[in-house]
């Protein structure tokens, strides 16, 4: 009862920050950095190494959410904010590895997942990221909750795994264990796909 | 990279979902900005204190140093703490200590004996033995022994004396208890030698030393309710694989079963899981145990771990056991290979299983 409280809580106030957006209203950047800067740009600092450049990406992701909003009006902002965050942020750590500068959890992620596609030497397996991440998308619905939730913490929200284990109060080794079972069956689904 | 940015296409609900699982509060920590004059005001973000107020900067020097100060009295005083564990517990208090415990999770109906004649018959290889459970349980003392009496409901106190370190005394002693033991005695704690705790200490993923010694408590459990209760338990996890035995000595074991329990405790207390490689008993009379630990790395707290392993056999089939050696391989975790060695280890371990397991893990804590 209570979390549904909390829920439509959460709901309710995205809708009121999205009318601000709607109506032109500059506190909507006010209440967006206000309810959101802590979870984007811990993403972002996941990704890149150092809060610097996530605020750098905050800055953009603001920019870009009151440029695109409207016309859009999207029906989960916080992962709407998340996604245009992750997308700048690694953009931004393409830019900066080429520069030989690195992030934190990034390099790490891009190790555990670089197994996980069938092929990635093959030049015709190749696909879109937008066909990609269609497949992953019904691949996470597979998951178990807990798997899934974890799963996304840790490739999405780009979360250590030290603090996945402490958010679930579990242990490392079994968030660890989760991911690579995940990972496997990522690897095995996106085959099954003949990705 | 790619699979990286197609992952922001995952539902939005669920990694709302996720997110608020997770708390909700995802945030950057705070940094206190001290002002000039002295107060403090906490905001957010990366807004650091001017580098040219020269009052902020000597504050921030001697916090510093003060904080370096409070870093090194905290790593002496845990390292007398640990040095003052590292042979617990091994003396002759303690180890009767350990040995009351342990009999406090031996439960009747369950007896425990070390047949008389069986030290003295000649002694057999391994093959009686047909399965590993082991577990790793972190346990604060004093709490132990709630744990166990889970499994085992009843308690029952047994006056045993401590487990001298001289095997032969200890041949002599266990062969006496034995001997005096009666079938109508519900419990009968055995005398134990200690364990020795070896490691061939190479291996690219070994950092540390295993600690030099703990303390074995074995005991022989006939009572099938016990049994079961100790294979069923899944909180700490249970392992078990079959040993490579047939069908037919596997259903001879599974109609009389006999396990022999052993359980340690150890002062390094970081190891999150574990599961048996090897069990036999060799023609010296001496139970070895190839055992592979697995570490998160750090210390979890002071509380000391407690790890049990059942073998499984045929009731009366163990050859005479006049010692046990325990050889512990030491996982430290990577990001790289810890992991995917204990994953193949453990599901290696698993194809063998087991009409038992019920699963494997580690303790939730």
């Amino acid at each position: 009862m209570a979390e549904a409280f909390r829920e439509e809580a959460f709901r309710v106030e995205d809708a009121q920050i999205l009318a601000l957006y709607f109506a032109r209203d500059e506190n909507a950047l006010a209440e967006t950095e206000q309810k959101y800067r802590g979870l984007c740009c811990s993403t972002g600092r996941q990704i890149l190494g150092n809060i610097q450049d996530a605020e750098e990406c905050w800055n953009d992701v603001l920019l870009k959410a009151w440029n695109s909003i409207p016309p859009e009006k999207p029906c989960y902002f916080a992962a709407y904010l998340v996604t245009l965050m992750r997308n700048t942020a690694l953009t931004l750590y393409e830019k900066l590895h080429a520069a030989k500068r690195g992030g934190a959890q990034t390099a790490l992620i891009l190790e555990e997942l670089e197994n996980c596609l069938p092929a990635p030497d093959d030049v015709e397996a190749q696909v879109d990221e937008a066909e990609t991440g269609e497949m992953i998308r019904r691949f996470v619905k597979t998951l178990s909750e807990d798997a899934r939730n974890i799963f996304i913490l840790r490739y999405v929200y780009m979360m250590p795994v030290r603090e996945i284990a402490e958010r679930y109060r579990m242990g490392i080794s079994k968030v660890k264990v989760s991911l690579h079972r995940s990972r496997a069956a990522l690897r095995v689904y996106l085959e099954g796909e003949q990705l | 990279m790619d699979l990286l940015r197609a992952m922001s296409r995952i539902d939005p609900c669920d990694i709302e979902a996720a997110y608020r699982a997770a708390g909700g509060d995802m945030a950057v920590p705070h940094i206190r900005l001290y002002r000039t004059d002295g107060a403090a005001e906490s905001i957010s973000g990366t807004q650091l204190p001017p580098l040219s107020d020269p009052a902020a900067g000597r504050r921030y020097a001697v916090g510093g140093w003060a904080a370096v100060a409070a870093c090194i009295v905290l790593i002496l005083a845990a390292g007398i703490f640990f040095r003052s564990r590292a042979d617990f517990p091994v003396t002759p208090s303690d180890a009767g200590t350990v040995t009351q415990n342990a009999a406090l999770t031996t439960a009747s109906p369950v007896q425990t004996q070390m047949p008389a004649g069986s030290m003295t018959e000649p002694v057999q290889g391994g093959d009686d033995l047909i399965t590993g459970g082991f577990t790793a349980a972190e346990t604060a003392p004093g709490v132990q022994t709630s744990t166990a009496a889970e499994t085992l409901p009843e308690e029952t106190g047994t006056d045993t004396t401590t487990a001298p370190e001289d095997t032969d005394a200890v041949s002599e002693v266990t062969t006496a208890a034995a001997e005096s033991a009666s079938p109508s005695e519900s419990v009968q704690q055995p005398e134990v030698p200690a364990l020795a705790a070896t490691s061939d200490g190479s291996g690219s993923l070994f950092s540390e030393q295993i600690p030099a010694a703990a303390q074995a408590v074995p005991v022989v459990i006939t009572d099938q309710a016990g049994i079961r209760a100790f294979l069923n338990r899944t909180e700490p996890p249970v392992i078990l694989g079959t040993g490579h035995k047939s069908e037919a000595v596997r259903d001879a074991i599974l109609a009389d079963p006999e396990m022999l329990l052993i359980r340690w405790m150890m002062p390094d207390h970081r190891f999150s899981a574990a599961g048996i490689q090897r069990a036999e008993v060799t023609a010296d009379g001496v139970l070895h145990i190839a055992a592979a630990m697995y570490a998160d790395g750090d210390p979890a707290d002071d509380a000391p771990y407690v790890f049990e392993i059942g073998l499984l056999y045929q009731a009366g089939a163990l050859p005479a056991v006049r010692k046990t050696e325990l050889k512990l391989e030491y996982f430290i975790e990577t990001e790289e290979t810890g992991l995917l060695r204990y994953s193949e280890f453990t599901e290696s371990l698993a194809e063998d299983v087991c009409i038992y397991a019920t699963g494997f893990g580690e303790k939730d804590n």
